[in-house]
């Protein structure tokens, strides 16, 4: 269980690692709706880390 | 605005958070906690937010793009490990009482003193330069506020005539009031932590205060101050430009060390954390704080590029935005939030650089110059008194020296690059047990030299104080080794040095510790770290070989640590470990004094401490693996008598249940006995009576009727006998289910058939509702017992159907893959409270509200063990007064 959660949050943190950094970060470009559409990127995977955060922190106990 | 309307509401602001600070460290004296200590600790992370945030960011945004942004990227990117390494991080410097990165390092690597000196000297020339761009900002912004612009900060005006020397005076008392009252150093600062959470909101809400009145006051929205910006600008927040990804990614590495490594955060995450699960809500607060504190960067950095001179510094904007269209109300809170940040940052960073300049570099020399019973507890209280001094004096010095000619972004990442010089043995010391000192040694220096050369020196060139030519030419006129392009690598200079510096200190770090042997001191706490989660909880896993006087011991820690507390502590030990030997002294007591004293002065002074009045024998590899095998065993040992004890509770529980049962399973033979004696008896004292009469009176009228009579109480004797040997041998199993597939309807067409005599003499009216998709489905079973099943349930209808209009019905469907055959009649109905009993033995015969005898008392019972048999069920449904239903579900093939 505490090997189980330990590769998950290893992964979560490899999953934004990546997503914050080349190439993921070169692929947003231009604008959406005047706002570019690189911070609607960054907002949106900044948002995506605190809520999958939070659902953690929520777990009552992990150990 | 007037210069004195500032600082008395910049003292204003202070006196209120020592107000605070006060209060909050009351209140938890007296175990009331006004707000929930988890939310002070997530939001007191944010003291990594400092003036360099406040000011510095936009500044950095107005310059280079997004990547002001990286700084936060790495810290809110490392949270999902915060479980697995901070957690880590404060189980061990729970159990070793540890509260410094320098003690933590030493502790770790053979409680070394050299590595504690030399890692303690690397922060704080690291960390000084990071103090002094905060007094920077203070004035900048102060100065800004009162005279429109930035003054001389020259060394001629210094002390006495300069506001910056009356700040660090009036901090350092801060901290001296509310941190250092006491020695102990694992004590929890509440009130400090309380008044750094306060200023993180402060300056949280002041930052978006300005962000609104730019974007959405000044502007009309952040596509308007889009649209408004040179295409030159704007384009470089719509990508990150391709060839800065390596810098990008290396920035990101800085800020994702420097989040837990800085003195102020290791203080404030590891520290200062009373419960490990306050980890779980800083890692979703602090991201949403970051990304609050910088949502309107951009604006403001665009907004002032747009509206603001070109000479003003780009570090100003969050202050010069207000005061365009003259809010001073706004400015002033502006500088208030700003003066929070930086405030927020010197009191943590003071604090904790005095207690690793007292505990790991002071004390040590000091214990190898001096008698150790000149050590009591108020030399390394005062030390460290005087040590919140001198390095507010040094940040100060730099600042009037140095720091004035730079940003405060690039003097901040020099202190980032600096930190991450820690990382390698860091990660070493948590999850690598071959790590060893000499590796760390090795790595730290060279680390350290290469930051100095790549990174401080061109500073130091730029104000002069280093020859020009070294920058062009290289060290020596090896252009090789030119500080900014070491072996003609070409990067930023920030990425540059901290690349070339972490690289050479890792590969050293890595590659001597493979090579060469470790100490068994290094192996033993190497055990302890690595495996902290499993040996947390044991403390004898440290070696100790010596001789010391007990009493000697026990004055040690009470000229340290005072006579009380010294007590408390034996007493504790004493309640854990067993009363203390007078004659030997336990290698566990040792180690336990040790510890405790490490809490007041660090670990590698305690070490020199013991050391002092110990005649001491050197630890061989042999013994640690001795101890590990011991602790192993005990721990083996533990967890089979854990296991033992849980089967053992589990069997009893079992015999405890079984034991239940037995004993319900006699009652039910003594009632069952019980009853059928009673039953028995009954029809035996009737036909007595009947024969009695008739043996008396041969000649009696009634004598064709009581013979009749005395025939069927007999036949109701042998059909209860019968059934109560059918009742045993269903209940014993000795009954055998003889299958085969058969079709229910026409077993209860036969069972009808069979009661149809019945039927008619009642006059019942029969309804059938079998539908006939469901006349020819087969099921398993025996076609005998099953005809036994339906006769009783057709024959109990007929028994209690009503007086008048009586009606039975047949009615069969699908139910969950079953089929459902019922049996209802408009008899009287069961009431409520007897449907979970009615198929009980003799339940009929039990209820005395019942009238009686209309059966057995078994037909039921035998009935329900016989659907139970072909693996169906059989329920009852019945409203009183309205008849009852009773359904046979049974298994289709």
């Amino acid at each position: 269980m505490k090997a189980k959660r330990n590769i998950a949050l290893g992964g979560v943190f490899v999953f934004f690692l990546l997503l914050f950094n080349a190439p993921f970060l070169h692929l947003p470009s231009g604008e959406i709706a005047g706002i570019p559409a690189l911070f609607i990127y960054i907002l949106i995977i900044w948002l995506l880390l605190i809520v999958m955060m939070a659902l953690f922190s929520s777990k009552r106990k992990t150990d | 605005m007037s210069s004195w309307i500032i600082i008395a509401i910049a003292l204003g602001y202070l006196g209120v958070l020592f107000l605070l600070a006060h209060l909050i460290d009351r209140g938890a004296k007296a175990n009331k906690h006004y707000i929930k200590y988890k939310w002070i600790y997530a939001l007191s992370i944010p003291v990594y937010c400092t003036a360099w945030t406040y000011f510095g960011s936009v500044g950095k945004a107005t310059t280079d793009g997004w990547e002001f942004l990286t700084i936060y990227v790495g810290p809110i990117l490392s949270m999902p490990l915060w479980w697995i390494v901070v957690r880590k991080l404060i189980r061990i410097c729970e159990s070793q009482r540890i509260s410094t990165l320098p003690d933590l390092i030493s502790s770790r690597y053979g409680k070394s003193v050299l590595i504690s000196v030399l890692a303690s000297v690397f922060i704080i020339v690291g960390i000084i330069p990071y103090i002094s761009i905060q007094l920077k900002s203070i004035i900048n912004s102060y100065e800004i506020l009162a005279f429109g612009s930035q003054t001389d900060h020259s060394i001629s005006t210094i002390f006495l005539q300069d506001t910056a020397f009356y700040l660090v005076i009036i901090l350092a008392l801060f901290i001296i009031i509310f941190v250092f009252r006491s020695i102990e150093t694992t004590d929890k600062h509440y009130g400090m932590m309380g008044a750094i959470a306060i200023d993180s909101v402060i300056k949280l809400i002041a930052f978006l205060a300005v962000g609104v009145f730019v974007t959405y006051g000044l502007f009309d929205g952040f596509g308007d101050i889009l649209n408004q910006s040179e295409s030159s600008i704007k384009q470089s927040f719509e990508q990150v430009s391709d060839d800065r990804s390596f810098d990008w990614f290396i920035m990101v590495l800085l800020s994702m060390s420097a989040v837990i490594l800085l003195p102020r955060q290791f203080q404030v995450t590891v520290a200062e954390n009373t419960n490990e699960s306050h980890i779980k809500t800083a890692t979703w607060v602090f991201p949403l704080y970051l990304l609050l504190i910088n949502i309107f960067v951009i604006p403001i950095a665009l907004g002032g590029k747009i509206l603001l001179p070109s000479n003003i510094d780009p570090d100003s904007y969050v202050l010069a935005m207000p005061l365009i269209n003259g809010s001073e109300g706004l400015a002033l809170f502006t500088f208030i939030g700003g003066f929070s940040a930086a405030t927020g940052m010197i009191i943590v960073s003071t604090t904790a650089l005095s207690l690793i300049a007292t505990n790991n570099i002071f004390v040590p020399l000091l214990l190898k110059r001096v008698d150790n019973k000149q050590l009591y507890a108020s030399l390394p209280l005062r030390s460290r008194r005087l040590a919140v001094f001198i390095i507010l004096f040094l940040a100060y010095i730099y600042y009037k020296v140095v720091a004035d000619q730079f940003s405060i972004v690039s003097i901040g990442l020099i202190s980032f690059a600096a930190m991450i010089q820690f990382l390698p043995a860091i990660v070493g010391a948590l999850f690598w047990k071959d790590a060893n000192k000499k590796g760390v040694l090795a790595g730290l220096i060279a680390g350290f030299i290469i930051w100095g050369y790549t990174l401080v020196v061109p500073t130091m060139a730029e104000i002069g104080w280093v020859a020009p030519s070294l920058m062009e030419n290289g060290f020596l006129g090896i252009s090789s080794l030119k500080p900014h392009s070491l072996f003609g690598s070409a990067m930023s200079p920030i990425t540059h040095g901290t690349f070339w510096s972490l690289f050479i200190n890792a590969s050293l770090f890595f590659g001597i510790s493979i090579l060469t042997d470790q100490s068994a001191k290094d192996r033993n706490m190497a055990e302890l770290f690595v495996d902290i989660f499993k040996k947390s909880g044991q403390d004898g896993t440290v070696v100790w070989k010596g001789r010391l006087v007990q009493k000697e011991l026990i004055k040690l820690s009470e000229n340290l640590l005072g006579k009380i507390r010294t007590e408390e502590s034996i007493k504790f030990y004493e309640k854990r470990y067993g009363t203390l030997n007078e004659k030997r002294v336990d290698p566990q007591f040792v180690n336990f004094i040790e510890r405790m004293m490490a809490g007041a002065i660090g670990s590698a002074s305690s070490r020199v401490l013991i050391s002092s009045i110990a005649q001491e024998e050197e630890i061989e590899i042999t013994d640690v693996i001795e101890l590990l095998r011991e602790t192993s065993e005990i721990s083996s040992l533990n967890a089979a008598l854990t296991l033992k004890s849980d089967e053992l509770s589990k069997r009893t529980t079992e015999l405890e249940t079984a034991n239940e049962r037995l004993r319900n399973l006699d009652q039910e033979k003594d009632d069952f006995i019980s009853t059928v004696t009673h039953e028995l008896r009954t029809p035996l004292t009737s036909i007595k009576a009947f024969v009695e009469i008739v043996q008396d009176n041969p000649e009696i009228e009634e004598r064709d009727e009581f013979l009749t009579t005395i025939n069927e109480e007999i036949d109701r004797m042998t059909r209860l006998i019968n059934q109560v040997l059918e009742m045993e041998k269903l209940e014993s199993g000795a009954v055998t289910i003889d299958k085969h597939e058969i079709i229910p309807h026409e077993i209860v067409e036969d069972s009808i058939a069979s009661m149809q005599h019945l039927l008619k003499s009642k006059n019942i009216k029969l309804l059938r509702d079998f539908p006939e998709e469901l006349q020819a489905t087969p099921v398993t079973g025996d076609k005998d017992r099953l005809q036994q099943v339906f006769m009783n349930l057709v024959s109990n209808s007929i028994k209690h159907a009503a007086n008048e209009d009586p009606t039975i019905k047949v009615e069969a469907q699908l139910l969950d893959g079953k089929l459902a055959i019922s049996i209802i009649d408009n008899g009287k109905g069961i009431k409520k409270e007897n449907l979970s009993q009615i198929f009980d033995k003799f339940f009929q015969a039990r209820d005395q509200t019942l009238k009686k005898p209309k059966g057995t008392g078994l037909g039921l019972s035998i009935t329900k063990k016989i659907v139970e048999l072909h693996e169906g069920s059989i329920e009852v449904e019945s409203t009183w007064e309205e008849g009852a239903r009773f359904t046979v579900k049974l298994p289709i093939d």
